[in-house]
């Protein structure tokens, strides 16, 4: 028998590792932006056992790819999260994430986003706070740019309509005056 | 408000702009383990997966409810009680004896379980598992011979695979999903062997890729190492050497462990040349093939002094090997010194390969440990963390303990399972697995009554080895020979009957008993 060779590089496996060093930390906000914090982790590490499962055919694996992967786990968690609370079987306070950098109490905003539908949070998520691209988003909820665009500007007037923030908790910007 | 100041608060209210909680090494050692450890099996990791609701799988969703459910509970009522939930008692309540007693009940009777321990298990699912059971037939001196058992429902019950020929697979068996498995086999010349390495004996390796129905078969040359003295090269031209371990990637690529024999001296000739002297030196071969076991490249690995620099029996057992992943490696040998003072010693040594074995690196384990454990006794669930059983101390009065990796095996931790539960007692670890990184068993066995009786031993982890619980187990089972945990619910290990002394070993095969911790 010969001597061992260098085998082949395992480029899927390797280029997998970049995608994920890559992606993780994105990936990660995504999810904790849409469960608590005690489920992100599970969720993230999740997705990306699909994501690798997948990795080897996809076509261009991208962000957008991940997430689109991931809004699958998201929604389970979603939904067993809401089993979970309907039994009321655990005891135990959750850990829902907590504004890291806010200089006001978000919670107004976020109490007035959570009253949209699922469809118009979504879409004002993916934009202001995932920061994606159009073509990104349409990519991840199989949209056109353009639908994309509409559906947008319709959570925002509808989000308009819900909002109600004193103006003692926004001092730094007059948002009334524009 | 327009639009732009709305989105503008919007993005401040933003919950989450911080990094994750969990560095992105961990976090990827975590994904690799459950990528390498589930990828046929864990539900968990594939929750997503659209499938068909039938009347099976809505049972099987209520009855992970109920146990979902009756967790919570178990959980809640410590944590009312002010202790921490415990990991005993998680596995207390999970682990059930599918067959505790297989001579009087159960469809696990029929599977025997040698006495000399060369049983295999690997459960490339949470259900289906390959058992390899090594037999002595026609009593001390008599053949070997190897069955391989399958289940299909978590180990409640096995049914036999037809080989394609007799023969004795040792512990070279290896599923790289739960259709495609691997075996080195050895077939001897004739029904009385003799030596290790018995002239005229066959190797071969036979792979199924359709569970076990339909095998073929590929003569493997495992060729002794020679070169070194040509007086033994003429005795050894014709001997084969023998499988030891295999580790199957895909039906393609597998890499094993051979134990050769070759011409070495096992210590400093000073004589004139001497065959017998000569023949029986052991040396360890590492094979890799990239093309279902048709073609095989080796590496002979490199004959050492001891650590304290004298020669000695080098790597004259075969290294134990466990590979994360195709490229990535870790293996321990025991390395014998030279008999000093009358008191043998011994040391772990520990090889690494990142290349997928074409090169090795070597170093040597800390000080505690000087012997290393066989081939169920290494686990690796990431490219970096790695458990080891071991014997710890010196020869005469060593400990069992789990030695740990964080770093590929650069550095090493040690803990010892039995100071945290049976005390005093004599314990052997035979094996360790992981269902995660950091969930882990271990167990052997623990010698009770001045070592008159013993019984079956095993601890855990959920701290990647930091502390090790034990884990109560039903009375009536002896050795434990392995562990094979594929995910958090779905454990199975291997017993023997429990050991008297003054018994001795019938010449059939005993029964072998099997754990589950599946309900």
């Amino acid at each position: 028998m010969a001597n061992i060779p260098a085998p082949p590089e395992e480029t899927s496996s390797d280029s997998f590792e970049a995608f994920f060093r890559e992606n993780y930390s994105n990936l990660w906000r995504y999810v904790a932006r849409r469960l608590t914090l005690s489920q992100a982790d599970d969720v993230v590490s999740a997705s990306f056992i699909v994501a690798w499962e997948k990795y080897s055919t996809a076509d261009a694996p991208t962000l957008a790819w991940l997430i689109r992967i991931a809004s699958y786990e998201v929604a389970n968690a979603q939904r067993k999260q809401g089993r979970e609370r309907r039994h009321s079987i655990a005891i135990v306070q959750e850990e829902f994430a907590v504004p890291i950098r806010d200089e006001f109490d978000g919670s107004s905003v976020r109490s007035a986003l959570s009253a949209l539908g699922d469809a118009d949070q979504e879409i004002l998520r993916l934009i202001l706070w995932d920061e994606l691209s159009r073509e990104d988003i349409a990519q991840i909820l199989n949209l056109s740019i353009n639908a994309v665009n509409v559906r947008y500007h319709r959570a925002l007037q509808k989000l308009e309509r819900s909002i109600v923030v004193p103006h003692h908790i926004y001092p730094m910007k007059d948002i009334h005056d524009a | 408000m327009p639009n732009d100041r709305i989105s503008e608060l919007l993005r401040d209210a933003n919950p989450v702009t911080s990094d994750p909680n969990r560095p992105t090494d961990v976090a990827w050692d975590d994904i690799v383990a459950a990528h390498e450890k589930g990828r046929s099996s864990s539900t968990r990791y594939r929750s997503h997966v659209k499938s068909s609701w039938t009347q099976p799988r809505r049972l099987f969703a209520v009855a992970a409810a109920v146990i979902l459910i009756a967790g919570i509970s178990t959980l809640v009522s410590v944590q009312d009680s002010g202790n921490a939930p415990s990991l005993t008692n998680a596995i207390a309540r999970a682990f059930g004896v599918v067959n505790a007693n297989a001579s009087t009940s159960g469809s696990f009777t029929t599977v025997p379980a040698s006495p000399q321990g060369s049983n295999l298990l690997t459960c490339p699912s949470s259900q289906v598992c390959y058992l390899e059971s090594t037999s002595l037939v026609g009593g001390n001196g008599g053949d070997t011979a190897t069955t391989i058992y399958r289940t299909t429902d978590g180990g409640t019950n096995w049914t036999s695979l037809t080989m394609p020929s007799a023969g004795s697979a040792d512990t070279a068996l290896s599923c790289s999903s739960v259709s495609v498995c691997s075996v080195g086999f050895l077939r001897a010349p004739n029904s009385s062997p003799s030596g290790p390495f018995p002239v005229g004996t066959v190797q071969s390796m036979l792979s199924t890729a359709d569970g076990g129905m339909t095998w073929t078969s590929h003569v493997v040359a495992i060729d002794p190492v020679l070169g070194v003295n040509t007086a033994v090269d003429a005795l050894l031209a014709s001997a084969q050497g023998q499988w030891s371990q295999l580790q199957c990637f895909s039906a393609a690529s597998c890499i094993a462990v051979a134990l050769v024999p070759s011409d070495q001296p096992q210590e400093p000739y000073s004589g004139a040349p001497n065959a017998s002297e000569f023949a029986g030196v052991q040396r360890t071969v590492v094979m890799r093939t990239d093309d279902g076991g048709v073609t095989w490249t080796s590496i002979v690995l490199p004959w050492s002094s001891n650590e304290d620099g004298s020669p000695g029996w080098s790597n004259a057992q075969a290294m134990v090997l466990a590979c994360a992943s195709k490229m990535n490696c870790l293996g321990l040998s025991l390395v014998l010194h030279s008999v000093v003072n009358n008191a043998q010693t011994s040391n772990v040594k520990v090889w690494r390969s990142s290349d997928g074995g074409a090169t090795w690196q070597s170093s040597w384990a800390p000080a505690p440990a000087i012997a290393s454990d066989p081939t169920t006794g290494l686990t690796c669930p990431t490219t970096l963390r790695c458990y080891a059983t071991v014997q710890a101390g010196t020869i005469n009065a060593s400990v069992p303990e789990v030695m740990t990796t964080n770093d590929g095996g650069a550095t090493w931790t040690f803990a010892n399972p039995v100071a945290a539960g049976n005390g005093t007692s004599r314990v052997l670890l035979s094996s360790v697995n992981c269902a995660t990184a950091s969930t882990c068993w271990t167990a052997g066995e623990e010698w009770l009554n001045r070592a008159v009786t013993s019984q079956a031993a095993m601890w855990a982890t959920n701290n990647s080895g930091a502390t090790w619980t034990a884990v109560p187990l039903p009375s009536g089972l002896g050795f434990i020979h392995q562990v094979v945990c594929n995910a958090p619910s779905a454990c199975l290990a291997v017993a023997q009957p429990p050991f008297k002394s003054g018994q001795t070993a019938p010449a059939g095969p005993l029964p072998g008993e099997i754990l589950s911790n599946q309900s």
